[in-house]
């Protein structure tokens, strides 16, 4: 089932005479449960298609069309609504609010949806012992490792029980060992929770535990592959 | 959870907070208190008015204020005295013969206002009589008045009563200007009711001292039998009956029974005789409250240049906060409580130092002593004492709030217009 239908779809930036196509003509779907990266060089449109896909900023021409809802149809109002609901999002900077702690941070994402207090307490605790955060649940992100910070931000993605996670470059601010811990992390919940990875990357350690890899050069896809890790995944699936 | 969110943003940035903070509560102090000793001062005046100056309730021939002419007077006094003790909002009320006269000593002279009064009914409407200092008593218990024996030599004696022998009571500032005292004589001179030039010479017995130099000047008192033997006067007429209430708060219901009492009688009530303390009376609650609608408007600009600042401080979170699906209403209503808490920390802290300093200064009062002479000159007392009530202080409490509701309305507008996508791009 596919969770994200990609038509057509287009981003031009218009800047006195000169025209970007930051994303020329893509067309894509993800089913639910991938792990997928999109992959290039600076510049080659993979922020900007992630946040076309996020509802963030709005396509020039063709659609995104989430779990049947066509993005752009939504007013602005009911995008915001649509992403607090079906989308979980990981950014580079972590983005974290800092005067919260770690638990309020992951029940602030469940107190917009308006899940109430002890059930959202309990999901907070429950998700950030899952990414291994269950003895930092009261730490303000200022006392955090970047690592735990970026565990942090993936557990609040994981609250919303978000449709799918889109990740902006998630390891790019992290050492070595907190990007396999990371890693380590996102693939237990995609294997174990069938949570659904979009994210885009430079760094060849995430490429290679991807399932699936989208290149993406000049705005267009270039390459779509199934890796290794995908087939071994798809032939131990009971499907 | 947002609003503990806004409380813990204010304190993201702690010296900031702190200075608006301070700001507000010195802003607020500083207003608070000048308008406490403002009130205070100016219910001072209007009260001292209404006990030594102006009756609360007077009742006149129509045209007998243009000229003080004696030909407009009332007639059948004591008929009407009678008349009016029925109603039950009057407590006092005293007959009085007034002329414009001229006070002569053997150097000087000065025109004056000479009322005739009884003195038993004068003390039922008027307080002056207070203001007269036994110097046998306030050497005895007043012992701690600093410059006693100048206080005592000035104002002293005893007021009028009807055993006494041609008395006259005048004010300090008149006894200074004719350079007379107590047992001084005076010739006064006035015209009597058939316009002949006429005279008598009077003993000064009391010197009265009140917070108005202006009323001690132009005006002396002396028992009603003489002035009216004086002007040709039969008894019973007067120029003028002065009430007194038994609440101020009923003036103008106790104006409305007289004036239906008495249809071809002017009634004037303390603010139409008076019309300076009637306008300070009315004028110094509106002119406060714009005083402390100005400093909130200054305080508001504060506050707008502070919540614009973090608002630019914090664009990249609040692009994220949009993007994981923050409403817009929840943006605005965060920058709004952080505003308003922001703005109530200091009114409170503001509101509470003015009203404590309000309440240690009501009591003991605030010497201006060394100001003396000039606030006698305008009729203020030199002890001003404090005092603000609570409906001002509640309106102050919701201007606070407003203001901080409505500086919230710039940075939260701001705050809106962020794009999440080019918001989470900013460093």
């Amino acid at each position: 089932m596919n969770v994200i239908e990609i038509k057509d779809l287009k981003k031009i930036y218009r800047e006195t005479e000169v025209e970007v196509k930051a994303v020329n003509g893509i067309n894509l779907t993800v089913a639910q449960g991938e792990f997928t990266a999109i992959v290039g060089p600076s510049g080659s449109g993979k922020t900007t298609l992630l946040n076309l896909i996020g509802g963030l900023d709005t396509p020039t021409e063709g659609d995104v069309v989430v779990d049947g809802t066509a993005l752009s149809q939504l007013s602005s109002s009911q995008l915001i609504d649509f992403r607090l609901r079906n989308i979980g999002f990981v950014f580079q900077s972590y983005n974290l609010i800092p005067v919260l702690t770690a638990e309020e941070n992951v029940e602030f994402i469940m107190h917009l949806q308006g899940v109430d207090k002890t059930k959202r307490r309990e999901r907070a605790k429950n998700l950030l012992t899952s990414v291994g955060l269950g003895d930092r649940i009261n730490s303000r992100p200022s006392k955090l490792s970047g690592g735990q910070q970026q565990r942090v931000a993936v557990a609040r993605a994981l609250a919303s029980h978000p449709k799918f996670v889109l990740a902006d470059e998630p390891t790019a601010n992290l050492d070595s060992k907190s990007t396999a811990t990371l890693l380590d992390i996102m693939l237990k919940l995609n294997k174990e929770e069938g949570v659904t990875f979009v994210f885009s990357t430079h760094d060849q350690r995430v490429v290679q535990k991807a399932r699936r890899v989208i290149t993406v050069e000049d705005g267009k896809v270039v390459s779509d592959v199934i890796t290794k890790n995908g087939r071994k995944e798809m032939a131990d699936s009971p499907q | 959870m947002i609003p503990s969110i806004a409380w813990k943003n204010i304190w993201r940035n702690r010296t900031r907070s702190l200075v608006v903070i301070v700001a507000i509560a010195l802003g607020l102090f500083g207003g608070l208190f000048a308008s406490a000793f403002l009130l205070g001062m100016s219910e001072q005046r209007v009260s001292e008015g209404i006990r030594y100056e102006t009756p609360e309730l007077k009742v006149l021939h129509p045209r007998f204020k243009e000229n003080l002419e004696p030909h407009y007077s009332i007639t059948d006094a004591p008929d009407k005295e009678r008349a009016l003790a029925k109603l039950p909002l009057v407590v006092g009320i005293s007959p009085r013969v007034i002329t414009s006269a001229m006070v002569q000593t053997a150097t000087t002279s000065s025109g004056i206002t000479l009322y005739g009064v009884d003195p038993a009914k004068e003390k039922t409407v008027s307080m002056l009589y207070q203001t007269i200092w036994d110097s046998t008593a306030v050497r005895k218990n007043r012992p701690s008045v600093a410059n006693i024996a100048q206080f005592v030599e000035d104002s002293c004696g005893v007021y009028l009563s009807d055993d006494q022998h041609i008395p006259i009571v005048i004010g300090e500032k008149l006894a200074h200007k004719l350079k007379v005292k107590v047992r001084s004589k005076l010739v006064i001179t006035m015209q009597d009711y058939n316009g002949t030039l006429t005279g008598g010479a009077f003993r000064v017995v009391g010197i009265f001292r009140t917070s108005n130099t202006q009323f001690e000047e132009n005006n002396a008192f002396v028992l009603r039998s003489d002035l009216s033997s004086l002007m040709v006067l039969p008894d019973s007429t007067v120029s003028e009956l002065a009430l007194r209430l038994t609440n101020e708060k009923q003036l103008n219901v106790a104006a409305q029974q007289v004036r239906s009492l008495f249809p071809g009688l002017k009634v004037y009530t303390w603010r139409d005789s008076d019309p300076l303390l009637g306008m300070i009376d009315g004028m110094m609650l509106i002119s406060l409250i714009s005083f402390m609608v100005i400093i909130l408007l200054a305080l508001g600009f504060v506050i707008v240049n502070t919540m614009l600042m973090v608002i630019l401080e914090r664009v990249r979170e609040l692009g994220m906060l949009m993007a994981v699906g923050m409403s817009k209403g929840r943006v605005f209503s965060m920058i709004m409580f952080e505003t308003v808490l922001l703005t109530l920390t200091g009114g409170v802290v503001g509101i509470a130092l003015g009203y404590g300093t309000v309440l240690l200064t009501s009591h003991s009062g605030i010497d201006l002593s060394s100001f003396s002479q000039g606030l006698r000159a305008i009729g203020y007392s030199p002890v001003v004492y404090p005092h603000i009530d609570i409906f001002f202080l509640l309106l102050v409490t919701a201007l606070v709030l407003t203001t901080g509701l409505v500086a919230s309305i710039f940075p939260a507008i701001r705050a809106l217009k962020l794009k999440p996508v080019e918001a989470l791009r900013q460093d």
